[in-house]
């Protein structure tokens, strides 16, 4: 079936090509052929040099499998042995960047406690969440990361949208913008690879799958006197 | 039938024409043909940025999760290299087909065959270069058309030897595609009705062969266009591959001149 329809393919580009080959034939003068080529011709020879500006570079030539699939989780799941210092030094994460939310802690008391919720339009993100109560801060400050994520070379944990997190109607929350990345990525053809054996550009390298791993954690740093409770079903990580 | 007279009738001519050598008639057909065909890379043009549009829809993955979405397109130049190889086959089939039309003023089988065939090696080594740097020009085309443009890590690992095997392997490919279009050509010029039912006994005789082969051999038996691709694409060695090609290309040249031999000119 496969060859049938490669052969149907081919079939119609070989008439393609002699449909245009009859079109050239009576319609463009020779003239103009030698002009247009001659254009063709320059435009190729100064596309390395163009690309070289246009083109982003090799984003980066790191294995992927020097960082664990779904490290974020382990991070996560041990967030008490963890610390922030650690973590910002991580080389296996990358830091999206930190927010500071000023907040007045005698606004809240433990009849009337800060919530900070997980949910955003109907979804549930606590997993990704862990506060931790500490002296070292007067504000909110929440850090968060992404679990270094490579596809066939492209690190795209650089791509994350960062969470909006706001503090409103005494409710901290975050607003998650659906990220939709499209990515293009160019392969150089087989034959420059023609005498070097075992190379292989195949887009389909099992071991460069690792979307799964692509997560996030969010580190949330509140004052410690600061009255709060979780809302959401996701676990409740508050670190001691 | 030959029109030049060998170099004793050619002695005692007076023509300036007959004092001439084969070789130096085939030049000037190089020539001649070289401009009377000049079309065929306007011809080129359209089908590589033919080739240009399928390079973008060369393969899609994706993957995605609570909230997120990624798509990664690739694209590669190898489209390009089948549009040419289209270009090359229709190059030889045309310059094939004009030996039945009464066109050059001097000629003999020779000379036609000779300038036919350095044509096509012109046609190949130019193919050659410009689909070498087809691989900038579609980088350059997506990033007008594209945010998000990476190039692939084997991108890093690419050196000018590299590049050399890029020209060398594709201009040769292109050839042996060019001079077997040609040989086609030949055969169609030369046995007209009996090329079409020799095509039909060919292919029953490889499809018949293909059965017997499987009924007696079983599955050791298997014989694919893949395999014939094989023989050449995963040649890792360069001099084994070197002497694949250029005994391929020497055969379908002699089997071409074989073919165009004997032929009566300006028919």
């Amino acid at each position: 079936m496969y060859a049938t329809s490669l052969l149907i393919f081919l079939l119609f580009i070989l008439l393609l090509s002699a449909g245009i080959l009859k079109f050239v034939g009576r319609r463009i003068s020779k003239k103009l052929s030698v002009r247009i080529m001659a254009v063709y011709v320059v435009l190729l020879v100064l596309s390395p040099l163009i690309a070289e500006f246009t083109v982003e570079g090799i984003s980066s030539t790191e294995e992927s499998g020097k960082v664990p699939r779904f490290y974020y989780q382990d991070v996560l799941e041990n967030y008490q042995n963890q610390n922030l210092e650690t973590l910002r030094e991580d080389p296996k994460l990358h830091l999206v960047g930190t927010s500071e939310i000023p907040v007045d802690i005698n606004d809240y008391s433990k009849e009337n406690p800060m919530v900070i919720t997980s949910r955003d339009r109907g979804q549930e993100y606590g997993h990704y969440m862990v506060v931790e109560p500490t002296d070292k801060v007067d504000s909110i400050i929440v850090t968060q990361f992404t679990q270094r994520v490579f596809v066939d070379h492209v690190d795209i944990s650089t791509m994350f949208v960062p969470w909006n997190w706001t503090l409103s109607n005494e409710e901290l929350r975050a607003s998650i913008q659906q990220m939709n990345v499209d990515l293009y990525l160019h392969t150089p053809p087989y034959l420059s690879f023609h005498f070097e054996p075992g190379y292989s550009v195949s887009p389909l390298d099992a071991y460069d799958f690792t979307f799964p791993s692509y997560s996030t954690v969010q580190w949330i740093q509140v004052p410690k006197d600061l009255e709060f409770y979780y809302q959401g079903p996701g676990p409740q990580r508050v670190k001691q | 039938m030959s029109i030049l007279p060998d170099e004793k009738e050619a002695a005692l001519m007076n023509s300036i024409i007959h004092k001439q050598t084969q070789v130096a008639i085939a030049l000037e057909q190089i020539k001649d043909k070289f401009y009377h065909n000049v079309n065929a890379f306007m011809h080129l043009i359209l089908l590589q940025m033919l080739g240009y549009f399928f390079a973008y829809n060369y393969s899609m993955s994706s993957g995605g999760g609570e909230f997120f979405n990624f798509t990664f397109k690739y694209m590669s130049p190898n489209a390009l290299y089948v549009m040419t190889i289209f270009w090359m086959i229709i190059q030889g089939f045309t310059l094939a087909h004009e030996k039945s039309r009464q066109y050059y003023a001097v000629s003999n089988n020779f000379t036609a065959y000779f300038s036919d065939i350095a044509l096509l090696e012109i046609y190949a080594v130019i193919a050659g270069l410009l689909t070498m740097f087809s691989g900038s020009l579609l980088q350059v085309f997506s990033s007008l058309f594209f945010d998000t443009v990476t190039l692939h890590s084997s991108y890093a690992s690419l050196g000018i030897m590299n590049y050399l095997s890029l020209f060398f392997t594709g201009t040769l490919y292109f050839l042996i595609f060019g001079s077997a279009a040609y040989l086609v050509g030949i055969l169609r010029v030369r046995f007209r009705a009996f090329f079409v039912l020799g095509t039909f006994v060919a292919m029953t005789l490889l499809l018949l062969g293909a059965i017997l082969g499987v009924r007696f051999f079983g599955s050791a038996f298997s014989f694919s266009i893949n395999t014939l691709f094989a023989f050449y694409l995963y040649e890792t060695s360069f001099i084994m591959w070197l002497i694949k090609v250029l005994v391929t290309i020497a055969v379908l040249y002699l089997l071409s001149y074989a073919g165009i031999k004997n032929l009566e000119v300006n028919k």
